[in-house]
């Protein structure tokens, strides 16, 4: 499984937007609607694609897509 | 494309028909304590107005197969919304976006069937008068996990038509009533008084039983997020639906507990006027300076029920408090008289605020800078020039700042930029030459209704702050 690929499609599903890019580097500053909403549902969406739980701290330092994979990495 | 608004009426009509009467979407006084500052439309009845302007172009009968819905922003009355067909295929799937103010609001995906089916019939599934007005519940957040129930099915259709005209004509009343049922569970029965809907994701069967009930359970509940999750099922229905816990108006601190921080004759050379004093920071520096001997007069714009009972707490302990109305954006011309001819202040604590947390990342809003600036500019200038008037010789008028001038919050530019000019005038009133001394402090951000969140962020205390503020540890 590439985790960057799955990981671009649950931000494509949560944006919906069929046609988002993201790379490592994609900053939630940069992200008009990545708000306070969307970050839940990217947090339970990337959890029960990667079987995952992430802790209260770990979900509120996430402020990019980088930021996810080292937590999916750390827990896998 | 449609537009509309939805006014206090359009809202009251739907709790009508849908039995969902949460005061969120109903009472102004209630709603301005709570996460959004004002009423905000169901967020069904947006749904079904999308349905409703999706299916009058669209002229042929339909049954839900498959629906899923997803809110990301609240719809405040009497703001623009807009709905928008994303999609409209052969494969009868339908994507629908609704939007306030141009921003993302809620993404409605439909998978249906065209044509008439059993589920078009059916009028002996559910009741057919408007369901009567019951309890909205409030649940502890500690007794969430064992939740379950059923709710009865309702639709008027006299009612529901006059509402949605072409959904009576083309949709299976059945699935309506479900749908009314969902609104229903969500805002009356589980979670209740505190819920924010979150989204919901039904499969609807082509095979409908007679079960005039809607039945659900809490499947999960994620405290990390005060998050929801229910299964529900209907007659012909099964899915999940995702709702928020939302926080409830802040508790400030009571009169007797606050009694110990200041001492008994402290502040009893003060006659205290605290503009916006009936809760949040106003009510915490009214307190205290009730508590430390002042004569305090609190105003209200229209919370006149919590003005009441700050001042019966207060005096029913020892304390010497008064209330009056008194609104910033058009000051009485009779505050003489409200404050009783022979009172005159000393100090004033100008707490007035509009909903704060109101802007959109990245985005300047005339419209939003212009509301802020007629509380924090203008409504603070007015209020002091009708003290000015009746003759006050106020000592002291302490003015609340931010420490988001310095932060600079990318979706609080509106906010930043009035504060700064209320600074301004702080600054320019006390080199005008008179005898009071204006000074304001950047505040953190402090616990109060208006910095509740659905996520968790650390509010401070705000004791400590006016402590300072009322005790003279300031700069200006």
């Amino acid at each position: 499984m590439n985790t960057m690929i799955e990981l671009r499609n649950i931000f494509r599903e949560i944006f919906d937007d069929d046609l988002m890019s993201i790379s490592q580097g994609t900053m939630r500053s940069n992200l008009d609607d990545w708000d306070s909403i969307s970050h839940i549902k990217l947090v339970l969406t990337i959890e029960e694609k990667f079987e995952i739980r992430m802790t209260t701290d770990e979900v509120a330092s996430i402020n990019s897509v980088n930021d996810f994979l080292d937590i999916i990495k750390k827990n896998n | 494309m449609k537009k509309r608004i939805f006014t206090l009426k359009d809202q009251n009509d739907f709790a009508n028909i849908s039995g969902d009467y949460n005061p969120l979407h109903l009472d102004f006084v209630f709603a301005r304590r709570l996460l959004y500052g004002r009423p905000i439309a169901h967020g069904m009845h947006a749904v079904l107005w999308a349905l409703d302007s999706w299916l009058i172009n669209k002229k042929e009968k339909i049954a839900l197969r498959e629906i899923k819905i997803d809110f990301f922003a609240p719809i405040p009355v009497l703001e623009s919304v807009r709905s928008e067909i994303l999609k409209d295929d052969r494969n009868n799937q339908v994507k629908i976006k609704i939007d306030v103010n141009g921003i993302k609001a809620v993404i409605i995906k439909v998978f249906f069937s065209s044509g008439d089916f059993p589920v078009h019939d059916g009028s002996n599934i559910f009741n057919q008068r408007h369901s009567t007005r019951g309890e909205c519940k409030s649940i502890p957040v500690n007794s969430l996990n064992d939740i379950e129930g059923t709710v009865d099915l309702y639709l008027s259709r006299p009612k529901f038509k006059r509402m949605f005209p072409s959904l009576d004509l083309f949709s299976s009343p059945i699935q309506i009533s479900e749908l009314m049922a969902i609104t229903r569970i969500v805002g009356m029965e589980c979670p209740g008084m505190n819920s924010i809907f979150s989204g919901m994701s039904l499969i609807f069967s082509e095979q409908v039983n007679s079960v005039k009930k809607m039945s659900f359970s809490v499947s999960k509940f994620d405290e990390r997020f005060s998050l929801l999750q229910l299964k529900i099922n209907g007659p012909d229905t099964t899915g999940k639906i995702m709702v928020f816990y939302r926080p409830s108006p802040k508790q400030q601190p009571n009169f007797i507990d606050l009694k110990k921080y200041v001492s008994k004759n402290e502040f009893s050379d003060r006659r205290a006027v605290v503009i916006g004093g009936s809760r949040g920071l106003g009510e915490v520096t009214a307190k205290l300076l009730a508590a430390g001997g002042a004569e305090v007069q609190v105003t209200y714009n229209v919370g006149s029920q919590e003005a009441l009972d700050l001042v019966e707490e207060i005096t029913s302990n020892g304390g010497t408090v008064r209330a009056i109305k008194f609104d910033v954006l058009s000051p009485p011309l009779d505050l003489k008289m409200r404050l009783g001819e022979e009172w005159t202040p000393s100090h004033l604590y100008y707490f007035a605020s509009p909903f704060i947390f109101d802007g959109i990342q990245g985005i300047f809003s005339s419209k939003l800078y212009d509301r802020f600036c007629n509380y924090y500019v203008k409504g603070f200038v007015d209020t002091i020039q009708v003290f000015n008037k009746i003759g006050s010789r106020l000592e002291e008028v302490f003015y609340p700042s931010s420490v988001a001038i310095d932060e600079m919050p990318l979706d609080m530019v509106e906010y930043v930029a009035s504060k700064i000019s209320g600074e301004t005038i702080c600054e320019f009133l006390n080199r005008n030459g008179k005898t009071t001394n204006y000074f304001f402090t950047r505040l953190p951000r402090l616990d109060t209704d208006q910095t509740a969140t659905l996520s968790k962020v650390e509010n401070l205390d705000p004791l400590p702050y006016v402590l300072d503020i009322i005790k003279g540890v300031h700069s200006s």
